[in-house]
Order: C-alpha cells, then structure tokens, then sequence
C-alpha cells in the first residue's frame, strides 16, 4: 500500500489543500517540510481519520474538533469537512493457465466526509461522517461495496500506530513517565498490532465465544439422549409442580369457602332446631296417621266381626234354647221308642234272602208272605229317610244343648272377644286421634324453614368437603412426588451434565472449537515466541545502524533487545542494562523507538507508508543522517513531516532518496515568519512544491531571500 | 260340600211394610255408595235379618199372618248356612209337636215366615232402642235375651 494523492477541506486550518505523494520504489521518502503550527500533526491525524475515522482522532475524536477554528459562522453555520486519499494496493495473484504469480496494482480512493455544525466558538455538533471507497478503473472511480470493510481488509490490520508515528509520542514506547507495565503494554500491543496477533487474539476470543456458546447450546439442546430425556422430565415435573401448586391453592380456596357455607348451613340448622324439627313432627305425625288409619281399617274388621256375630249359629241356638230342648226331647222319646231309626229292613231282606220266614214260612217269590214282606220293605225304606233326618236331628238338637252348657261356646262369649276388641280399638283410635291433632298444631306452629333441607344441604357440603380433603391428599401427594422426583431430575441432570456435559453433536463442535482454539493459541505462542525475538534482533540491528555515528552512545550501547515480557531495553558493557529513558540521549531515544517501528515493519512484511512526525527532531549531525539512512532503506513508502532544523544536514540524502519534497505554510505565520501575503481571509495551510533548496513567493521566510543556500523558484 | 236343603224352593218372605225399613239395616240393601257401616246396617244379608226375626218370633211363640209379603230370597240361601235348616226344622217340630213335619218344607217355610213376622217388629225395635249406634242396641239388646251368656256378668 502506498499513498499516492490526499486533499483536505476544512480539516482545521487544511481549508483546501492538495498533496501527492512519491510512490516510487526507487525514491520511497516523501519529505513534507513544515514549521511548527504548520499543521503537521494537524495533517497526520487527518490521514488517520481519512483511513480509520474517529478512531483515528486523538482521544477518539469526540472533543477533537475538525472545523476551522476561525471558520466564519456569517457564511455558514454548518462547516463541511472532507478528506480524500489515494492510495494504491499492490497484491499478488496466481494466474490458473500458466501458474505463476502476477503482481498487480489497484488504485483507490478513500473520502470520507461529515459536517459539524457550530453552535458557539466552544460548541459544535459533529454529523455522523460517511465513508467511500472507489476503485479505480477505466470508467473512473467506482464505489466498492462495504468501503469500511473492504478498506481493512487490504490495511490487512489495524495499523494506524505504525503508519503514523508521532516522533514524540513513540517515545512514550520507552519513557519513564509512565509505568514499566503499561509500556510493556504498549510495546505488547504495538507487536500484536503489527505483526497481527490482533488477528490471532481475536481468533481466539471468537473460538472462545463460539465454545461458550457451543456450550450454551449444551444446557439448550441438552447436549446427550439422556440429558434431553432429564431436561424435558424436568420441564414436564416443572409443569406438573405448577399445575399441582395451582390445584392446591384452588382446592384450599374452595375448603375455605366449603367452610364457611357449612358454618352458615350450620348456624341455620340451629336456629330452625331450637324451635323444633318440623320434619321430624311431620314424620311422627305421618306415623301417627299411618297407625291411626291401621286402627280404623282394624276396627271396620272387627265391625264386620261384630256384625257377623248375628249371623253366627250360637245366637240362635241361644235364642232357640227352649225349642231346641223341646224337640230334642221329642225327638230323644221317639228314639227311645224305636220310632227311629228303622232297623226292620235289613231283617226283612236277610229273610228274602234266606227264603225262610221267621215263623217258618217258605218265602219265596210269588207267595203271598213273600210279597207282603217285599211290599213291607219298600214302605219301610221310604220312611226311612225322613226317620233319618229325624235321628240326625236328635243328635244335633243334643248337641246344641250341650254347647248351651259351655260358655266358651256361647254367643256372648264371640260378643264379649268383639266387644273388647272394639273398645280398645276405638280407645286406640281416640288416643291416637289426639296425639295427631296435637302434632298437627305443633308442625302448624313450626316455621317455614325446611331442617331437612338444610340438612340435607349440609350433608352434601360435607361430602364436597370430604371429597376436597381427599384430592387435596392426592394432589399433595402428587405434588411432593413431583418435587421428589424433580430433585432426582436435577441431581440427574446434575450427574449427566458432568459426565456427559455435551451431546455428541455438540462435543464434536467443541471438541473443534478447543481444538482450534488450541492451534490458534500454539501458533499464537508459537508467532510470539519467534516473532518478538525477530523484532528485538531488526530493532538491535537498526538501532545500532542509527547510531553507529554517535560516539558517545556507541562507546556505550552493546545491544538493544525486546525481552519476552516486553519491555525495550538496551544493554551496555559487561551486559549492564541500561535504561533508555535515563540513560540514553534525546537522539539515541528517537533512534531507538524508530528502530523498533521499522523492525515491526519488517517482522510484517507489511507493505506500507510510514508516516513519521518530526523523527529527527534533537539529533544533530552524522545520527541525523544515520537514522534518516536507516529509515529510508527499510520502508516501502515513508512520508516524513520535517523542519528546516531537522534537514539541515540531510540536505544530500534527501536529494538522492526523495521522490516528492512538498512545502507547508501557515497564512497564519504572515507577516511575521511569512514573508509574501498569502491572500487568505483565514488561517490556512498553503503549499507549494519547494524542496529544501527552493522558496517562492507562497514559502518565503523572513530571512530566505538572503539565505544563500536557497533559491527562488517561480 | 253341598248340604240337604229341603227350603230351597221355598220363598222366604216379610212383610212388605218393613221392607223399607229392613233394608236401612242389611248392608247388601243399602246404597254402596252411602257407605253405612256395620253399626248402622248391623246385618250383612237380608236373611240374616229375617232369621233372626224368626227366632224371635219362635220366641214370642206367635204366627202372623204375611199379608203382604216381600219375597225377598229363594230358600236356596239357606244352603250357604246349613244349621239355619236345621233349627227351622226343630222350631218346626218342637212348635207343631209333630216331628214329621220335616217332611212338610213348605209348611215349615210358612211356619218360619209368619214367626218372621211377628219378630221383625221385635228385631226392629232392638235396633233402634238406645242412644247407641243399631249395631250396639242389637247386642245389648240379644244379650238380654240371653242372659246367662251375656259377657259382662
């Protein structure tokens, strides 16, 4: 990379201002010669801030201001700022059809811009700057897409330290004014900067943060078979101990109310009961009725019972007594007489039979006798009959009489059974009759309320109680066995995690990730061990290249080095350590921090500009053109800000090595330094193209026209 | 078990001027739908009511002619009761002296309608003779024709 071209808008006093710069490998130096307040650093930070924007501003820009400082608010209150630098990029590519390496060259064009709008001569607010990159092609610039981007990548890194180095400001690589720490810090960081451990640092924090989120994804994914299986138990117990607690709750919210209804159904059964049970009337009055109508369906038996008494035979038998006596009396006389019953038939037909009379006679069918006797039979059977109803009603008129002795046979006795039957019946009856008229008030008396209901009601709140009581066991049950089985799942999960902490899939990303992250970390080892040792030996190299001509520190420096803790140290005779700060000159101080910038340079390969402010400032003579020597052979493109007293005896060098001398004038220096009115309503940095020799009417100096070492150019 | 009856051809009868009131005191004569009680029609049957006027009669040992009679039931009702035969036909003996007058049904049957007669007046007079309901004046009143069995004693 080398600058080729960069103009300036009102970037502080670079109002408008245009410089080119030397690209040529045989000619690499770039001399800028500018006084003091000439805009020097003023240029440099506008470099930076064209390549790398507020970062590259001093403090991170934010109260750097970019505006003129005399801009006049009357033309406009808001100030455009532009810087535009070319720049070329030389890479190597490999063509596929003959194999070899072709170098070739792209230029570009970085312009960035912002606004900052003055709001008092302290105040000012500064618009979000933008940044193009163009590449230049046969059709002119074209925009490159992702400017920013696509500019660090070809700065391959950031390299804003080692581009521009501040002459003073390097020393703070070895001063005593700040802590050994933080200047190992700096050298570290000036190292890791240039040789590209950022890159490998930043490898690192990526592998890194890829592995904690490979992790990450362990405790997401669950990493292995079992621990998705615990992870989504313990999801599924998570959720069941929520929906238990939740039951639970609910379940004590309905047990508080279950009791509170039952304290209420309560407290109104007492107050219906302490009047009565209007049921429990109702129910005995039911009962009463129910006896009461089984006495009466008793009695209208015992009534037909009654009434069935005068049908009964011993009422009459009672009634009849004396005519029954009479006719059985008669009836016993005719028995007695013989009258009845009539035996003479059965006599009669043995005589037939035996064909033999009593008296002797020959009976026998068709004799007289024999037929007397036959009609006699016949008579004898006819009457018969009535003779027999006769007899039995002998025996039944004695037997009549004989009950008419009994008591218990008597019809009074049926009467008096029936008659005691219905007494107590009809007593029962009366009582009962009572007993219900008295329980009819009494339940007419009783209030409206409804005991049973209550009850009843009670009872069911009761069982809802119950039944709570009983899902709340359950589901608390349920709950600390999901609790139990939750705590196993963590302590599962626990187990699992520590001995399979990562799924297969994942394991092997990690596995990748520790591993590369074990490559970069050996290689970053391994670069650092073999870089900084390359850095210290170029530095030592240069270092004493530049000061081989200083006989006071020659006779007293050995060698300079970059320890592996970094710290820039310089050793003397018998390997006595040195302290650069205290122990070497002004000149030796500057040649050492330049040494070790170059030598980071080199270590790189990096092909770049160095842009160095005031290098050879407190160096005089044969040092002077030592290091300003050095440091044109080992850069690519070096633009160096230098004063008249810094090239005063480089004079010759920079006749031989520069490629473009370019001369900066503050408007600002007329008329006291400045000898010609440069015109300008502002302060601003002119230019012109006088070398050290030359002056002109933009560049000449109090004293130069007499200056016999300088010419006039027109 | 079928038993003798030599009535059952016979008619039984009543006077037609106590018909009515015969009636008020049989149950089977009654309107069902007045629903009297046994203590206000004290006999079920009607010739529960006529039997037992005739063993009043018998008792009164007096015949009164039936001029107008009501015949109420064949004396097939008899059957239902046998020893209601029986004590006709000793009524009939002992009252005639003659015990072949068994012989004779219809004469026993008239025999026992005019005893009927001349005891309804008497069976009717027990009903109503009291404060109490027929049913309990009946009784009282029986009872006293049987004394010598009478509960109370």
């Amino acid at each position: 990379m080398k600058f080729r071209r960069v103009r300036f808008k009102n970037f502080r006093l670079l109002r408008d201002l245009e410089l080119e710069f030397s690209t040529s490998d045989e000619h690499p130096l770039t001399v800028i010669r500018a006084e003091n307040e000439t805009g020097k650093t003023t240029m440099l930070n506008a470099l930076q801030w064209a390549l790398f924007g507020n970062d590259g501003l001093p403090d991170g820009g934010d109260l750097y201001r970019l505006h003129p400082i005399d801009w006049d608010e009357s033309q406009a209150k808001t100030v455009p700022i532009e810087v535009e630098l070319e720049f070329e990029h030389r890479y190597e590519r490999e063509d596929k059809k003959t194999g070899q390496w072709i170098e070739n060259t792209e230029v570009y064009l970085a312009y960035r811009r912002t606004t900052e709008t003055i709001v008092n001569p302290n105040q000012w607010n500064r618009a979000t700057d933008s940044f193009d990159l163009m590449r230049k092609s046969d059709r002119g610039f074209t925009p490159v897409p992702g400017g920013e981007l696509a500019l660090r990548q070809i700065l391959e890194s950031n390299l804003k330290d080692l581009f521009f180095t501040d002459g003073d400001r390097a020393l703070s690589f070895i001063t005593s004014e700040i802590s050994v720490g933080e200047k190992r810090k700096r050298v570290q960081k000036a190292i890791r900067d240039l040789l590209g451990f950022d890159i490998l640092q930043t490898a690192i924090s990526h592998v890194r943060k890829a592995g904690a989120e490979i992790r990450g994804q362990v405790k997401e994914a669950g990493g292995t078979d079992d621990l998705q299986k615990v992870a989504a138990r313990i999801s599924d117990l998570e959720t069941k101990i929520a929906d238990a607690e939740k039951r639970s709750d609910t379940i004590e919210l309905q047990l508080s109310q279950m009791a509170v209804d039952i304290d209420s159904v309560e407290q109104k059964i007492a107050v219906a009961s302490a009047k009565g049970d209007k049921e429990q009337l109702i129910q005995e009055l039911r009962s009463k009725r129910d006896e009461l109508a089984s006495a009466r369906t008793l009695l209208d038996r015992v009534r037909r019972d009654h009434s069935a008494l005068f049908s009964q035979e011993a009422l009459p038998t009672g009634l009849l007594s004396e005519y029954v006596q009479r006719a059985g009396a008669m009836l016993n006389e005719l028995k007695a007489k013989g009258r009845i019953p009539r035996t003479a038939i059965p006599v009669l037909q043995e005589r037939l039979e035996l064909g033999v009379c009593i008296c002797g006679t020959k009976l026998e069918p068709g004799h007289p006798t024999y037929e007397h006797i036959k009609a006699l039979i016949e008579e004898q059977q006819q009457a018969s009959e009535t003779d027999d109803r006769l007899t039995n009603l002998r025996l039944i008129a004695n037997q009549r009489i004989a009950l008419l002795e009994s008591d218990d046979e008597a019809w009074g006795s049926g009467v008096k059974k029936v008659v005691e039957r219905r007494n107590e019946l009809e007593a029962r009856i009366q009582t009962l009759e009572g007993e219900v008229k008295v329980l009819d008030a009494k339940v007419d008396e009783l209030p409206e309320t409804d005991v049973a209901f209550l009850r009843d009601h009670r009872r069911k709140l009761r069982q809802t109680r119950e039944n709570l009581i009983r899902d709340k066991g359950i589901n608390d049950a349920d709950l600390r066995r999901y609790q139990q089985d939750k705590k196993q799942a963590d302590e599962d999960w626990a187990t699992l995690s520590k001995k399979q902490k990562l799924s297969r899939r994942i394991q092997s990303r990690l596995t990748a990730a520790d591993d590369m992250l074990a490559v970069i970390a050996k290689s970053y080892a391994a670069i650092e061990q073999s870089e900084i040792p390359q850095v210290s030996d170029y530095m030592n190299k240069y270092f004493l290249e530049m000061i081989v001509a200083d006989p006071q520190q020659n006779a007293i420096i050995r060698k300079a080095e970059v320890t592996s803790s970094y710290d820039i140290g310089v050793w003397g005779p018998l390997d006595r350590y040195l302290d650069p700060d205290r122990d070497l000159n002004g000149a030796s101080r500057r040649a050492l921090t330049l040494a070790f910038i170059l030598a980071l340079t080199e270590v790189s390969g990096t092909k770049a500009p160095n842009v160095i402010d005031t290098p050879l400032g407190m160096m005089s003579g044969q040092v002077k053109q030592s290091v300003l020597r050095t440091a044109i052979s080992h850069s690519t493109q070096l633009v160096l800000f230098l004063t008249r007293s810094e090239i005063r005896d480089c004079e010759e060098i920079l006749d031989k090595e520069a490629g473009v001398v370019v001369t900066l004038s503050s408007s600002a220096h007329y008329p006291k330094m400045l000898r010609n009115d440069p015109g300008a309503s502002w302060r601003k940095v002119l230019s012109c193209k006088c070398n050290h020799h030359q002056y002109c009417a933009v560049c000449e100096r109090t004293g130069d026209a007499d200056n016999s070492a300088l010419s006039l150019r027109k | 078990m079928s038993y003798y009856n030599p009535f059952q051809s016979q008619e039984l009868r009543i006077p037609e001027a106590y018909r009515e009131e015969v009636n008020r005191f049989c149950q089977s004569q009654t309107d069902a739908l007045a629903k009297t009680t046994p203590d206000e029609s004290p006999f079920q049957r009607y010739v529960d009511l006529w039997f037992l006027a005739v063993c009043l009669g018998a008792r009164k040992g007096k015949r009164t002619k039936v001029e107008k009679p009501h015949r109420f039931i064949m004396g097939e009702i008899l059957s239902r009761d046998p020893h209601r035969i029986e004590l006709l036909e000793l009524i009939a003996i002992s009252f005639s002296g003659e015990p072949w007058i068994i012989d004779k049904p219809a004469s026993v049957i008239e025999l026992a309608n005019e005893l009927a007669a001349t005891g309804l007046p008497e069976v009717l007079g027990l009903l109503g003779d009291g404060p109490a309901k027929p049913i309990w004046n009946l009784t009282d009143g029986l009872l006293d024709l049987v004394p010598r069995t009478y509960p109370h004693d």
